[in-house]
């Protein structure tokens, strides 16, 4: 009975300190926070800029630009502080800011490339040793400032953040020109064997600003963002761009290709030109190191299918005879592409490519001596490509329709 | 039964002696009333009915009983007897009133003899007629016991969709006769008990002689003779007495309404104890998936009833955990909302000036606020707690800014997933638990609950139920049990009792005979 | 009533002592040494684990059925008992200290990074105390079950991370060097050594022969488990992130996306392995309240309890004023400090029982 009572007692009196206590610590309450959608990254030369979208969710939950029928109110607000480091920098946000930023909603962080260029080491330990940032953030490199980027409307997207990180998302999985960086994909890039990593570009096309709700009332607006090029990272700094073509060699290398589509041009037997466009579905590249005479080389072996999704040239595709000079054709386009990426990685002296990383599981011994300068060694690697593309599907006609017309023309004759 | 009654009584007036002087009975009829009128206290229920007999012109005899606790019409039978016998000559073998009334004239089936006042008048407390025999040192008891009560009817609290629709009734012996009728056994014992000094309740513990573990039947024994209290007016007495742990938010002892639920728990070894007076009774040694199986589950196909079970348990865990989870992601792991869910919440809490704990207590008690009103309340007024329930727990309550709509939503969820656990007392459990975790939550976030789950779980693992471990198919694990779980295999994979329960002689652990399942095949051909 | 611990829960209660805190440490300690070789570290850790383990069970054997300090008594006398009872006391008093440490810091880092850490850690030694005050038979039925949930959670969080896995980053093998390779298996042959508590388990069970089978499966269970993170870990991040990673197995975690709506379930990760942890902590607990107990013949445990749990608080709170220092114990200096009491002082008692084999087989004798 006396240890009952003790119990409950006991009880009661955690409960209630439990009761007291709460209300402090980490709580924070939903309307407390200002939730950011997307970072921007600065240097001015000796500070740090970082600028933040913050999202406004009593405007985006009552849909654009109408809160209760009153004034349009933005759905997201921009603002920048200045610091000697970048966690620095985010601590002026509270003199300035009525809520607490909160970053792990954080889609997309942007780098302006003279960040790029300077090295962003600081970062990676900022995303690696605070909780709150999650690793799976996106990361883009744009030419101007970030911040304008952040300022930037999205059509469709009410967010932009958001928005920012599904274009990247979405192009990773269906034209796989540039890939979706997550933080924690570039940390392992960077520390990898070839320390070189790859970052997409995302610029703003068009002159004027997309910054004020009144360009939606148009059905053209005055500028979008769009990514671009690819940007080559070595040793945490940036050293140049590749162009989109260059940029799909990387992905072949890389064996990140989940799905794109190449026009290879063609003629027919009247001598009209144009163009066979391939959907490539699938697509498995093997980079493989091999020594030859001391030296080391590469050999790329893409295997790759698709489906036939549009025929500029009148052809028979029953034929098997067209169908495979069709797979040539194309192989050829794809080995060019291949070459390409490879021969601009040489030049920069920097292997974008994981050959390090084969080159050390396949001959660890003469690693130790190669890695002394991978990039040297890797400039005067030759590759060998060979690519097997295989033309599955047809889609849902046999024949182009150019073929069928002429068909036509010649029976009218 | 009475028998084992007197042997009750014994034991109380036993213990009734150390104070006064057992009275006994004495030849004079006149001072016989007398004593027992004293006894009873008089009033106007006592009838007393004087007659003689025409073959013992000199000898009265009186029949006792008190109105409305006897069967009226075994007393009209009775009566109508012994006017016929009175007015008849009695045979020349019989040598006295006392003898020809206990032998030859009354028309009940249980009668017995008495000798003292006190026996005397508690029989007839319990519904005995009584005829005092002027000469005779005895009384002749007769049991009337009868009067009033509920018929059978449905039960209200476990309501099945299929199965039988009887429950039991406050009358001791109509529920023992519901429980015989379907276990025709003669293994089946029906042990009673009276306890309670002023209420002199009875209590039936039930259980299959052979099947059940004798320890447990002992032990049943033990702490129910044990219980020294003045009245039992319904199980929950004896429960709270009798369960292993008197501090524990979990019923460690099962109660039920339903004989088919009853008859199931005594077929796999457990032992019921019944209290005169009440249609709840206890089913015990009982485990925690117990108290999530309902006795339909056994008449439906398994598979549904499997995937029943498990929406149960779910529910369990969502009334129990889902206004602390609740708390704990919104105000501690913003960052596991997917982002649009956090832009809406965020966007509902604007302009609520409580912070989320204060919010969901605020809800939870109104919420238990008109749960408690919509069971005291009048029948006829029901419609009116639902209208303005829907108010205070709805849209209104969200326009007037107090609350934010999602929290209406955490909160009534939690309530409709609280009324699917089919045992009210475990239901009951989660309740209680639920207002801990959300402090838990409140302070400390996820880290709060889960330190609140693993106190709940050492708790738990430490619970027994007349020995018995509460968490038992799983831990200790018992693999063979675990197929009446949280899944009910069909009944021919079940061919064993639960192991740890019922006895461990080896024959009697079997349930299905070897040819397992009739082979529609063969049966075909 | 004797309380009695099943084979299988002594296998929980193994797995759930040694994994938890290795766990954390574990992978970045031995990728940190051994890069990608860290799991032949972690596989040579688990083959030693496994002899430690038969030897602890096969000195357990020779215990008659004494509770451990009363039948270290029996043999040996009450001073050597009261000795070997209060070093183990005060190690395991010790260990549950720092494993509270660690846990509270753990979780402050992750979560809860405003809470005093005072209130963590007094909410911690309370769960542990009050499991304990169930009995050990209550801690063993908890840890079967978190086990059953550990068992659970380990597939889901492979296949979550599936897409992510690249088993070729282990490739290619022995590149770290044999003595990298062997420097890392000595953290992990630290924390399998823990198994020596099979020494006071071994009298609570409820069939104490099979010590040696429980001890066994127990190694290998934890080893099994080391090894899977270790792998993930390598083959997820690569050799060289995970270095600068303090728990890299709720990074790998933490790097799951699935579709828009499943992102950073590592707080359930974390939930899951805070009851393992919270086991953990019980069954220190337990044993250094046992051995003080049964050493000084205290009359009651609950009191005992008491006072060793606010002693624990105290503790904590006092000896490690920076998570740093903490850090680097667990890393650096734990590792003597487990093999002294894990290794070294079982081996001590075990060459005693072989020495005073003879003597007691007489005294049995005579006795009988």
């Amino acid at each position: 009975m006396i240890r009952f009572v003790r119990g409950a007692v006991m009880t009661a009196a955690l409960l209630g300190l439990s009761l007291v206590a709460t209300g402090c610590w980490n709580r924070i309450e939903l309307n407390e926070l200002a939730i950011t959608s997307a970072t921007g990254i600065d240097w001015d030369g000796h500070n740090w800029i970082v600028s933040y979208q913050v999202l406004i969710p009593a405007a985006i939950s009552a849909g654009v630009g109408t809160t209760g029928g009153g004034t349009p109110q933005s759905p997201v607000i921009v603002y920048s502080t200045k610091g000697k480091s970048i966690r620095e920098a985010m601590m002026h946000s509270y003199s300035e800011s009525p809520r607490k930023l909160f970053y792990a909603h954080n889609r997309v962080v942007i780098l302006s490339e003279e960040v790029a260029r300077r090295g962003f080491n600081e970062l990676l330990d900022v995303y690696f040793r605070n909780s709150g940032p999650r690793e799976t953030v996106s990361m883009l490199v744009t030419p101007g400032k970030a911040r304008r980027i952040l300022e930037q409307f999205m059509q469709l997207q009410i967010i932009p953040g958001e928005g920012m990180k599904d274009i990247i998302t979405s192009e990773a999985r269906n034209s796989s020109i540039l890939p979706n960086v997550p933080v924690y994909q570039m940390a392992m890039d960077l520390t990898s064997d070839a320390k070189s990593g790859v970052l997409p570009e995302i610029f703003i096309s068009g002159t004027e600003d997309t910054s004020t709700l009144d360009a939606f009332t148009h059905t053209t607006i005055p500028s979008k963002l769009k990514l671009g090029r690819l940007a080559i990272m070595r040793e945490d700094h940036m050293i140049g761009w590749m162009n989109r073509k260059q940029s799909l060699g990387v992905s072949f290398l890389r064996n990140e290709v989940k799905q794109t589509t190449i026009a290879i041009p063609c003629t027919d037997e009247e001598g009209h030109s144009g163009f066979d466009t391939i959907l490539i579905q699938q697509s498995s590249t093997k980079l493989k190191p091999k020594l030859n005479e001391g030296k080391l080389g590469y050999t790329a072996e893409v295997h790759a299918s698709g489906t036939l999704s549009e025929s500029d040239c009148a052809q028979n595709l029953y034929k098997t005879s067209v169908t495979q000079k069709l797979e040539s054709s194309g192989g050829q386009q794809l080995q060019a592409i291949i070459d390409g990426a490879w021969k601009q990685g040489q030049q920069m002296k920097t292997d974008v490519f994981g050959a390090a990383e084969k080159a050390h599981r396949k001959y660890p011994k003469a690693w130790k001596q190669w890695s002394q300068d991978w990039g040297s060694v890797f400039a005067e690697a030759p590759l060998e490509t060979k690519v097997h593309l295989r033309i599955t599907r047809m889609g849902l006609s046999n024949k182009s329709f150019q073929y069928l017309t002429e068909q036509g023309q010649k029976k009218g004759r | 039964m009475f028998k084992k009654q007197t042997a009750g009584n014994d034991k109380q007036a036993g213990d009734d002696q150390k104070q006064h002087v057992e009275q006994l009975l004495v030849p004079d009829l006149e001072q016989n009333m007398e004593r027992l009128e004293r006894f009873l206290g008089g009033g106007a229920d006592i009838v007393c009915r004087t007659l003689t007999h025409r073959s013992f012109p000199n000898q009265r005899y009186a029949l006792f009983y008190i109105d409305g606790i006897v069967d009226g019409t075994a007393i009209g039978t009775m009566l109508l007897g012994l006017l016929e016998d009175a007015n008849s000559q009695a045979t020349e073998e019989t040598d006295s009133l006392y003898t020809h009334l206990m032998e030859r004239s009354i028309a009940v089936g249980k009668i017995f003899p008495a000798t003292a006042v006190e026996e005397v008048g508690y029989a007839m407390l319990e519904g005995s007629s009584v005829i005092l025999v002027d000469g005779s040192l005895r009384a002749i008891i007769i049991d009337t016991t009868g009067g009033e009560s509920r018929s059978v009817e449905e039960p209200t609290s476990q309501t099945v969709v299929r199965g039988p629709k009887e429950g039991f009734t406050e009358n001791l012996r109509t529920n023992t006769a519901l429980v015989r009728r379907i276990i025709k056994s003669p293994k089946l014992r029906v042990d009673y008990k009276i306890v309670g000094r002023e209420t002199r309740t009875n209590i039936a513990v039930i259980y299959l002689q052979g099947i059940a573990q004798d320890d447990v039947v002992k032990e049943v024994h033990r702490r129910i003779e044990q219980i020294e209290i003045d009245a039992i007016l319904e199980s929950g007495y004896i429960e709270e007495f009798i369960q292993d742990k008197a501090f524990t938010p979990f019923p460690l002892i099962q109660n039920t309404e339903r004989p088919d639920t009853a008859c199931a728990s005594i077929l796999e070894g457990q032992v019921v104890i019944m209290v005169s007076g009440t249609p709840f009774v206890l089913i015990t040694p009982v485990t925690f998936v117990k108290f999530f199986q309902s006795s339909e589950d056994y008449y439906q196909r398994y598979d549904i009833s499997t995937f029943l079970r498990l929406i149960r348990m779910t529910s369990f865990f969502i009334s129990m955990l889902l206004p602390s989870l609740y708390i704990a992601i919104t105000t501690f792991h913003q960052e596991m909302l997917p982002t649009s869910l956090l832009i809406s919440l965020a966007a509902q809490r604007e302009g609520v000036p409580f912070p989320a704990l204060v919010e969901a207590f605020l809800m939870e008690i109104t919420f238990e606020i008109l749960r408690e009103a919509g069971v005291r309340m009048p029948r006829i007024i029901g419609p009116a707690i639902s209208i303005v329930g829907a108010l205070v727990l709805g849209q209104a309550a969200v326009q007037a800014g107090l609350v934010s709509a999602a929290m209406v939503i955490v909160v009534s969820f939690t309530a409709i997933a609280s009324f699917v656990i089919p045992a009210v007392n475990m239901g009951i459990a989660a309740r209680l638990i639920r207002f801990v975790l959300m402090i838990l939550a409140g302070s400390f976030g996820l880290f709060g609950i889960m330190s609140g789950l693993m106190v709940l779980l050492a708790h738990l693992c430490g619970l027994r139920s007349f020995g018995k471990p509460y968490l038992l198919p799983f831990s200790p694990l018992i693999v063979s049990n675990l197929k009446d779980t949280f899944i009910r295999v069909p009944w021919w994979a079940m061919r064993k009792r639960p192991i740890g329960m019922s006895s461990h002689q080896v024959p009697n652990q079997n349930r299905i005979g070897g040819g397992k399942r009739p082979d529609p095949d063969q049966e075909g051909a | 009533m004797k309380p009695e611990i099943s084979t299988l829960q002594t296998v929980a209660i193994v797995i759930n002592t040694i994994t938890p805190t290795a766990l954390l440490s574990i992978p970045s300690v031995t990728i940190g040494f051994a890069a990608n070789d860290a799991w032949i570290s972690v596989l040579i850790a688990a083959v030693a684990g496994v002899i430690i383990a038969i030897t602890i069970a096969a000195i357990c054997k020779t215990n008659p059925g004494f509770l451990f300090i009363e039948w270290m008594e029996n043999r040996f006398g009450r001073i050597v008992g009261m000795v070997v009872g209060l070093l183990l006391g005060v190690y395991y008093f010790n260990s549950f200290c720092m494993i509270v440490r660690q846990f509270a810091n753990f979780i402050a880092d992750m979560v809860l990074d405003e809470t005093p850490i005072v209130m963590l850690i007094a909410v911690m030694v309370g769960v542990a105390a009050f499991s304990i005050a169930h009995g050990i038979e209550a801690v063993a039925r908890s840890a079967a079950l978190v086990m059953f949930m550990v068992i659970l959670v380990i597939p889901v969080s492979v296949g979550l991370n599936f897409d992510d896995i690249n088993l070729k980053k282990l490739l290619p093998f022995f590149d770290a060097g044999t003595s990298r390779i062997g420097l890392a298996a000595i953290s992990p042959i630290g924390w399998l050594s823990e198994i020596s508590i099979l020494l006071i388990l071994q009298p609570y069970m409820k069939n104490p022969k099979s010590v040696m089978k429980a001890g066994i499966i127990g190694s290998l269970g934890s080893a099994a488990q080391l090894l899977i993170v270790t792998v993930m870990a390598v083959s997820v991040f690569g050799s060289e992130v995970v270095r600068m990673m303090s728990y890299p197995l709720f990074n790998m975690v933490g790097i799951v996306e699935v579709g828009k709506f499943l992102e950073r379930i590592e707080i359930y990760t974390v939930s899951v392995w805070g009851m393992t942890m919270y086991v953990k902590m019980s069954v220190f607990l337990f044993a250094s309240v046992h051995c003080i107990t049964y050493t000084f013949r205290l009359k009651s445990i609950r009191h005992t309890l008491f006072s060793i749990s606010l002693l624990a608080i105290v503790t904590t709170i006092v000896t490690w004023t920076r998570n740093l220092e903490l850090g680097r114990f667990v890393i650096v200096d734990s590792i003597p400090f487990l093999s002294m009491f894990n290794i070294i002082l079982p081996l001590c008692i075990g060459f005693c029982l072989l020495v005073t084999r003879g003597n007691n087989s007489k005294k049995g004798a005579q006795s009988s």
